[in-house]
């Protein structure tokens, strides 16, 4: 992995930006985001940093390899991109040196702005975080195989171990909205998706399709929720926050429906767990349907189990594609589309035939697989994964149980 | 080329009445629908030419139409000597035809064999009033039935069928002589959109693609987007089984499809239409591609309609076969050029539809009732029908039944009339059993219930509801349960695919069912299938997930029996 910190203040950031720039911040989602300064989160922090203070910001995009001059140069010809790439004349990038350079050669006629430094090679780690191991010799650190970690790199190399700090911007206004979530008065702001909202509140539905860095989707149907005056159940992952909106997100009726979806997902393929390589203990690898069938305390599906083997292809270097553990989310079709920018995946086939292929139903490495890891990182289940991560471990290994005494 | 204005559209009209007049000779009018067709149309409308060609006679005028309605009586011809009585023959093939063409149009000898009817069924009305008799044309043999005698017809009211079996679809003239885009006139040159609006409004009158939304409403929603990019689609996928009324509308009066998408255009603010209709249907295809032309080139479509300055203009989609794509947003994606599946409302279509832009969809037989309702005005459209739902509605009827065929009937004709009176009653002589409404999205109206009226509401309320229109008809000797699992294996293969339940529920349902009907039912799957029914209801994504339990309700309603025994013989 690529380790690279911040190294311009939001003051500096400010002095190379005129309040008639139109601009578009992009970031890579892969090593930048590790590092803690790129990704859908930090976009959003600094775009709303600087609408507040009065910059003209166009939108903001995720690409799953920064670096990929193929995929930036997808992103800024994809048709719903274009026509605010067309317009940008300035594009503020979290990104590497390395992909900074690709930027600036993409966006030739557009000013591009970087915010980091690159310093080296270095990797995840459970305890520590991400740490610096192989520092370029233009640093000055000396190679430690321990490693060093970001604050500490920062201190030395006086550069800034975290994103831009939003109290550094004027203070935005946002029209908020009186909301009840279950009984609780909340405010929110306007439009909002509810699932989020509920989130930040600490309610927490069970959801399987909606990823926050993905577009809504709302086909899993578990976070279905009762909103007053509505005749239908509505997926809180869909729905946006209106002023006076009186939500249930938990009761008998609801439950009973998410254990029923739960036990038809669990029926419709082979989950089995056993042989399955979701479940490592890293943040990005834990597999959300076993957590919330857990959570339901399902054993068993109480519908035929499918018993139909489909042969898993194993053909990419990178990817395995199981599609014995699909739940046809379209998270990984959806990632594969806005984030790589590929439309490389896609569904195929109708009703319970329905599959995810790659290309025109090719095996996954006869297809335009960039290797971006997108899908992988999507997938809520194991039907997509890295394929290093196979036969490592399990989070689910023997832990200590306490009894306590009769 | 310069725009026919409204007058231009007077004169015409008045020209092709005028010349059908002065016109002595023999009209021979094949009936082609798709249906005609299949059952070997063009074989005896090649004779028919073939005969003309070799006896040289000139003064036979042959008019192609779309399907007169009464489809098990097919090929269907009509033959209306000049001042006599037009006679209809049934059954047709290409050796009735050579006889019914020397004996009725050389030596003028109605050839009473193979005759079904006197009259035609633009003329009921009048014939009723005069007694079977019209103006100037002498009548012939009276052991034919006349037309308004026979139960099919005589129980129909034609509206949106009102130029079946008689005009050439494929000509424009045909349509406007018959009042056609008088209503689009009336809306370009003398209304304005609010009033184009209030009007459909006060027609009450309701999508009859199945939801049956109020349609005057969907468009004030649409009219009161601020956009200058707005769309008017009309959904021509008609994929129920069994259901086939939009296509006989399609092949046999398109014009009327396209005056009122003209005049959904000038009520919401619209100046590009789609017309998705499926693929299975080449004749509509095609039908609907010339008579876009054909407007086209008369200036009733395009930059400057009717010389008012309006513009509209209209293409045909064809779609792929997919069942869901008649559903709204999965229609649209399908249109964009996207796998075509539906996506959770809202946003509604009427805010952001086809392209994002606001977009009214309305289906084919709602749009040509409207060229009527503004030209005649909402108070004579609600005339007929029940108290909450106006006008009529098509329906065609299938199964075991006599009279196969599409019937327009006023809503609230009572469901027996339309079995035993225009449906002519259950084939060899059985009994009736049920009628299968809505087809995979609706319920069974059992034998206790015959008499039910048919509008909206008394249909829902037993668990059926009036859907698009198919109607399949079984006798007591078929299954329910067979029935049931037929639909629900239907709504498992044509479900998108995209949401949990719509996808795995409607399989582990049929799951049931096979099991059901293979007699291997199990202690328990009854309450499983209403279980699961109820979920499916209630969490799918799309309509066609939440109504594919209907058939399986409905049937557990009315012959819960059936799924009882099938349990207890395996035990
Ligand atoms: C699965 C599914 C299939 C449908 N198919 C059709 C169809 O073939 N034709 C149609 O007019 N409406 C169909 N509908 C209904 C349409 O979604 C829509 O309600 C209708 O076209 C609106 O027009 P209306 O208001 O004029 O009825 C279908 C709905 C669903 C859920
Ligand atoms: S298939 Fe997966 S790894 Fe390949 S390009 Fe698409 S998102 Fe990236
Ligand atoms: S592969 Fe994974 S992300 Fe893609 S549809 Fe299946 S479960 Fe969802």
């Amino acid at each position: 992995m690529i380790i690279s910190l911040r190294s311009i203040s939001y003051d500096d950031l400010k002095n190379q930006l005129s309040k008639d720039d139109k601009i578009v911040i992009n970031s890579c989602n892969t090593c930048i985001k590790s590092c803690g300064i790129g990704g859908l989160q930090n976009m959003t922090v600094l775009e709303n940093m600087l609408l507040a203070d009065g910059y003209n910001v166009l939108g903001i995009d995720l690409i799953s390899i920064g670096c990929s001059l193929n995929l930036v140069e997808y992103h800024r010809q994809d048709i719903k991109k274009k026509e605010m790439y067309d317009e940008a004349t300035v594009i503020i990038t979290l990104i590497c040196e390395d992909g900074y350079e690709g930027m600036k050669y993409v966006f030739k006629d557009k000013k591009v702005i970087s915010i980091t430094k690159t310093l080296g090679t270095g990797n995840f780690t459970m305890d520590r975080g991400v740490v610096l191991t192989h520092p370029f010799e233009s640093t000055g650190l000396e190679k430690n195989s321990e490693g060093y970690e970001l604050d500490e790199v920062a201190e030395k190399l006086g550069l800034f171990e975290d994103f831009f700090d939003e109290d550094d911007a004027a203070f935005k206004d946002e029209e908020y909205v009186d909301i009840i979530i279950d009984g609780e008065e909340v405010s929110a702001i306007k439009n909002q998706n509810l699932l989020c909202v509920c989130e930040e509140n600490g309610i927490e539905i069970p959801h399987l399709c909606y990823n926050e860095e993905l577009s809504e989707a709302g086909v899993c149907r578990l976070c279905l929720v009762k909103i007053e005056g509505r005749k239908d159940l509505v997926p809180a992952c869909c729905t946006h926050v209106e002023e006076g909106m009186k939500i249930t997100t938990n009761d008998e009726q609801l439950n009973k429906y998410r254990r029923i979806i739960l036990e038809l997902i669990m029926a419709s393929q082979n989950h089995n767990c056993l042989t399955c390589s979701k479940g490592i203990p890293t943040p990005l690898y834990n597999c959300e349907l076993q957590r919330l069938i857990r959570q339901f305390g399902i054993e068993k599906s109480r519908f035929d189990e499918n018993n139909e083997f489909m042969p898993v292809d194993n053909s990419s270097p990178v990817i395995v594609h199981d599609p014995n553990k699909c739940i046809l989310c379209g998270r990984c079709v959806r990632a594969c589309e806005e984030i790589a920018g590929i439309c490389n995946i896609g569904f195929i086939n109708r009703g319970s035939e329905t599959v995810v292929a790659a290309g025109l139903n090719v095996d996954m490495n006869q297809s335009d697989c960039a290797a971006c890891m997108a899908c992988v990182n999507a997938c809520p289940t194991g039907a997509l994964t890295e394929k290093v991560i196979h036969f490592t471990g399990k989070d689910w290994e023997p832990q200590k149980v306490y009894c306590e005494q009769m | 080329m310069k725009s026919k204005t409204a007058d231009d559209i007077n004169k015409i009209k008045q020209t092709v009445i005028e010349r059908n007049k002065s016109n002595k000779s023999t009209k021979v009018y094949v009936h082609m629908g798709t249906c005609g067709i299949a059952s070997g149309a063009i074989d005896v409308l090649n004779t028919l030419r073939k005969e003309v060609k070799d006896n040289k006679i000139t003064d036979v005028k042959i008019i192609t139409t779309g399907c007169a309605g009464i489809c098990s009586k097919e090929p269907l011809i009509t033959v209306e000597v000049q001042e006599q009585e037009p006679v209809m023959y049934q059954c047709v093939d290409t050796k009735k035809m050579s006889e019914i063409f020397k004996s009725h149009v050389l030596d003028k000898k109605v050839l009473k064999d193979y005759a079904f009817a006197r009259g035609m069924e633009i003329q009921i009305k009048d014939r009723i009033k005069n007694n079977g008799k019209i103006e100037g044309q002498a009548a012939i043999d009276n052991s034919i039935p006349g037309i308004e005698e026979i139960p099919f017809f005589k129980f129909q009211e034609q509206r949106v069928m009102r130029n079946r079996g008689f005009i050439d679809p494929n000509k424009i003239d045909d349509y406007i002589a018959r009042d056609g885009y008088q209503g689009a006139i009336k809306a370009l040159t003398s209304m304005t959109s609010d009033k184009i609006i209030s009007e459909v409004y006060d027609s009450g009158i309701k999508g009859r693609g199945g939801a049956g939304f109020p349609t005057g409403l969907k468009w004030k929603f649409a009219a009161k987007e601020e956009n200058s990019i707005k769309y008017v689609l009309c959904n021509a996928d008609e994929g129920d089984p069994g259901a086939y009324m939009d296509r006989s509308v399609l092949e046999s009066d398109p014009h009327s499809i396209i005056e009122g998408m003209i005049i959904a255009a000038k009520a919401i603010g619209s100046h590009m239409g789609y017309i998705y209709c499926r693929a299975e249907y080449p004749l509509a295809v095609e039908t609907l591609n010339k008579a876009i032309k054909a407007a086209r080139t008369y200036g009733l479509l395009g930059k400057d309609i009717l010389g008012t300055g309006f513009e509209f203009d209209i293409e045909v989609y064809e779609g792929a076969g997919a069942f869901v794509c008649g559903e709204e947003t999965a229609l649209m994606r399908s249109i964009e050029g996207s796998r075509g599946n539906p996506r959770p409302r809202p946003p509604y279509p009427a805010h952001a539809g086809l392209r994002e832009k606001p977009t009214i969809l309305n289906n084919v037989e709602t749009l040509s009732n409207i060229p009527q309702i503004i030209a005649k005005g909402s108070k004579w459209f609600s005339n007929i029908g029940t108290e909450k739902s106006k006008g009529t509605k098509v329906f065609s009827i299938t199964g075991d039944i006599n009279n196969v065929g599409c019937v327009e009937v006023p809503i609230g004709t009572k469901l027996s009339t339309v079995i035993n009176e225009i449906g002519g009653g259950i084939t060899e002589g059985k009994t009736f059993k049920a009628a299968q409404l809505g087809g995979p999205s609706g319920g069974m109206i059992p034998i206790e219930h015959i008499d039910v009226v048919m509008d909206y509401d008394t249909l829902i309320s037993l668990g059926s509801i009036m859907g698009s229109g198919g109607l399949i008809v079984m006798s007591d000797d078929k299954s329910a349960l067979e029935m049931a699992e037929f639909f629900m294996d239907f709504c498992k293969e044509e479900s998108c695919g995209k949401c949990i339940p719509g996808r795995e529920g409607t399989k582990q349902m049929l799951n049931i069912l096979n099991r059901l009907c293979d007699g291997k039912g199990k202690q328990g799957d009854i309450e499983k299938l209403e279980n699961l029914a109820f979920v499916i209801k209630n969490t799918a994504l799309c309509a066609l997930g939440k109504t594919a339990p209907n058939p399986v309700l409905s049937t557990l309603r009315y012959f819960r029996n059936e799924y009882e025994d099938a349990i207890s013989n395996n035990i």
